[in-house]
């Protein structure tokens, strides 16, 4: 073998060391893992109308901002039925929210303002801070009919 | 085959692999290059109005505002301006961990670039608009340590003051009579101040606070006009976003480049450090160590009760805004364990020439703090939102290097960066 092999040889040799270690991942930890599992479910249903869990009201939530903006305060319209479709007026409807793979909640406190009549309610307050998966949960109360349902918003 | 053929070959197939990896790290997928997008400073919105100062876009408030800023005449010993702590050629910043007025401040000096786009102020939000901040070290007895019947007369008694300012706010006051406005009175700890005020008639006291707001309305006015340059990071996504080769000018290095995608990727910063500015503007505890835990470590817990009590806010007798465009303050989140140890989100523009970081100035260095988010160690008080990078200490450095490319110069006529 020549000099010049050898020189070539050492070469590569030393390059591959560098690339092989240089690129090694690192170690996987118990946070590592846990932050992989911490995906967003594949199995969320993200439609804007949900039954609420007591089955007693038909539950519709739409941003009046579309797409939904990060970091800008705006409304929200909550829509509510009976089951059999007839609008829910005069009820006391209100939202909590939060991202579930951050356990924080909502930036603002949003809140239903006025009643726009025939079962539509005008929320305002809503912000979100961050890209990522939000959950919203619409509470419906009318009477001594409580109920709640969870919808699932997702911002890119 | 000839073996010192094959192991040229060898080689070179493995330069070819390499120089592949290279070309393939400065490929970047359609959902990447939104989130390039979303932080480019080209995707600044308009400069926001601010209804509650209706004199933040007046080019008299502006050069009012430009003056009293570098002026040490409104402070209590005649030795502290705004420019002493937001240093213009230090982004604005002063580079001490705390800052010092007239006497030893808790925190340390945010920087006013980009802050018009903020709905909150200092760091724990305790202000809802440039010129409600102003008001506040004005009077802090360890900040400028004066007295708002001092910054009044001083307009009153100086011509160049007067006349400015009365071409925007109208003719004032004969506020000349020191007995009815004595030399040095203003509702603070300071005993002897805060007599002086409490013996002055109520409409006296408002017709001295209305023109401590009016001074606090111009210095937002010259505030607002500092917004952040091209950075190499914006030039790099500009040149992306036209679809130019950014693979050979070096725009930004190979490990810039590494950082950006840790950054945007598996470091997740872009939850909180989002948009042009790279803040959402919102208050998170991140678990910085405290030494002894006090109020002031109570964060945006304190900060937005302070706030919406304040006369000073959106929706006060003094704010020039209607209650309806006062949105952030009428929704303010006022409970929650999420406020507690909270503290704003600031801006990653300029951090070479903003350390030390974070409000209690704890970390010297950029190292110091990607250290911290690497461990990320449990809150002292509340709840922490981090997890752990866990980065390697190459990953770290590729980090650190992409931040820096975020500096730039302030995009302002030079002018407004020193004394007029």
């Amino acid at each position: 073998m020549n000099k010049i092999t050898v020189c070539f040889a050492i070469a590569a040799i030393g390059i591959i060391a560098i690339f092989i270690f240089d690129r090694q991942a690192p170690k996987e930890t118990t946070m590592t893992m846990q932050r992989k599992m911490e995906t967003i479910p594949g199995n969320l249903d993200y439609s804007g109308t949900r039954t609420s869990v007591g089955k007693k009201y038909i539950i519709s939530i739409s941003s009046r901002l579309d797409p939904i903006p990060i970091n800008k305060i705006h409304k929200w319209e909550i829509r509510v039925k009976t089951p059999q479709g007839v609008p829910v007026v005069g009820a006391t409807v209100s939202i909590m929210g939060g991202m579930p793979m951050h356990k924080h909640g909502m930036p603002t406190a949003p809140r239903v303002t006025k009643d726009l009549r025939q079962g539509d309610y005008l929320l305002e307050g809503m912000k979100f801070s961050m890209a990522g998966w939000w959950e919203l949960i619409v509470q419906v109360k009318k009477g001594s009919d409580r109920d709640k349902a969870t919808f699932n918003v997702i911002l890119r | 085959m000839a073996r010192p053929t094959l192991i040229f070959l060898l080689f070179s197939l493995f330069l070819i692999f390499f120089q592949g990896q290279t070309l393939a790290d400065q490929v970047w997928s359609t959902k990447q290059l939104h989130i390039l997008k979303s932080l480019w400073v080209g995707s600044m919105t308009d400069l926001p109005k601010d209804l509650s100062n209706k004199f933040s876009d007046d080019p008299t408030a502006v050069s009012l505002g430009h003056q009293i800023f570098f002026d040490k005449r409104f402070s209590g010993e005649g030795t502290v301006a705004c420019a002493s702590c937001h240093q213009p050629l230090r982004a604005f910043t002063d580079g001490l961990p705390l800052a010092i007025g007239i006497g030893q401040v808790i925190r340390n000096t945010p920087t006013i670039i980009g802050t018009a786009y903020s709905p909150w102020f200092f760091w724990d939000g305790r202000a809802d608009s440039q010129w409600s901040q102003a008001l506040q070290p004005m009077e802090a007895s360890t900040e400028h340590g004066g007295t708002r019947t001092g910054f009044a007369k001083i307009i009153y008694g100086v011509s160049s003051y007067r006349r400015s300012y009365e071409k925007l706010f109208g003719a004032m006051p004969d506020i000349s009579d020191d007995n009815r406005f004595p030399a040095q009175a203003a509702p603070i700890k300071i005993a002897l101040a805060r007599s002086a005020w409490e013996n002055m008639a109520t409409e006296d006291q408002k017709i001295i606070t209305r023109i401590f707001v009016n001074i606090s309305k111009a210095i937002a006015a010259y505030e607002r006009l500092m917004l952040p340059g091209p950075s190499r990071f914006d030039n790099y996504v500009g040149k992306l976003l036209k679809g130019k080769n950014v693979r050979d000018d070096q725009t930004l290095t190979d490990d810039e480049i590494a950082g950006l995608r840790l950054f945007i990727g598996r470091g997740a910063c872009t939850q909180c450090h989002n948009g042009p500015l790279l803040t959402n503007n919102g208050f998170h505890n991140i678990g910085l160590s405290i030494d002894e835990v006090s109020e002031s470590d109570e964060g945006r817990t304190r900060g937005a009760l302070s706030v919406k009590q304040s006369e000073f806010n959106c929706a006060g007798p003094y704010s020039d805004a209607e209650n309806k465009d006062c949105a952030e303050l009428d929704f303010i989140k006022l409970t929650g364990v999420g406020l507690l140890g909270s503290f704003k989100t600031p801006t990653l523009r300029n951090l070479k020439k903003t350390a030390p970081y974070m409000h209690d100035g704890q970390f010297a260095t950029l190292d110091d703090v990607l250290n911290h988010y690497n461990q990320a160690p449990e809150a002292m008080i509340g709840k922490s939102d981090v997890l752990p990078l866990e980065f390697t200490t190459k990953q770290l450095d590729q980090m650190r290097y992409f931040l820096l490319s975020l500096d730039s110069l302030i995009n302002v006529d030079p002018r407004y960066l020193s004394a007029p």
